[in-house]
């Protein structure tokens, strides 16, 4: 019954693993693995493997633009070989800015993961009116007081 | 740059499998139809320029990442 050698280290950072872009990420071709890790429960980070200077803060989109849509191209479906809508998970890339409001969210061109085949790209959305700098934070900018109602 | 002319209806083809097809002329417009494998990205060019300007100016090293969220982790409301 006793499990006293379990091994305890096998927890935290180790259990990133690396996406691979077939094509880099548009602006930066060259890089094609990188890890996606939560950072919080909003923000994701996706980093480049051998690149850590190389970091995009992203979300999922769904839970700033609930009615956020498209339809997921038949060739991105076979270029990722994703079998299951399971397997499928979106980030969107931050732009950041010290003014809150300014912070923006590219909606135009998500980022595709097959978290079972651990392969990822970033697909550019045709006949659509998403932006590449939907702004993240849609309510006024007021000040921050907490609370709500 | 290679330049073809070309007439409404008449095509190239590039690397074998590539195929561009001139369908209309309206004006200075052009419809152009292009067969590819599936694995070629086709954008307009405009857009995929802008997208890859938005990644340039949206990467971060992991130090302005922290602190950009220790920024508003405060306030981390999502929407409204």
């Amino acid at each position: 019954m006793t499990q006293d050698r379990v091994p305890q280290e096998i927890t935290l950072e180790t259990n990133t693993p690396a996406y691979f872009f077939s094509k880099g990420l548009p602006g930066f071709e060259q890089l094609k693995e990188f890890s996606l890790k939560e950072h919080n429960d909003i923000f994701s980070l996706l980093s480049a493997a051998d690149q850590p200077e190389v970091t995009f803060i992203t979300v999922n989109p769904f839970d700033f633009v609930p009615d956020y849509e498209f339809i997921l191209p038949e060739d991105t479906i076979y270029e990722l070989g994703v079998k299951d809508e399971k397997q499928v998970s979106v980030r969107c890339i931050v732009t950041w800015h010290s003014d809150r409001s300014k912070v923006s969210v590219n909606l135009l061109a998500p980022l595709i993961f097959n978290t079972v085949d651990r392969k990822g790209k970033q697909i550019v959305l045709q006949n659509t009116t998403y932006t590449t700098k939907h702004p993240l934070w849609t309510d006024s900018p007021k000040t921050d007081e907490g609370g709500d109602s | 740059m290679l330049v073809l002319s070309r007439k409404k209806g008449e095509s190239i083809v590039i690397q074998n499998d590539i195929v561009v097809t001139v369908l209309a002329v309206e004006g200075d417009v052009v419809k152009i139809g292009i067969s590819a494998p599936k694995d070629i990205d086709i954008y307009r060019k405009e857009i995929f320029d802008s997208i890859q300007q938005n990644n340039q100016s949206a990467v971060m090293d992991l130090e302005s990442v922290q602190k950009a969220i220790m920024s508003i982790s405060y306030g981390d409301n999502k929407k409204g």
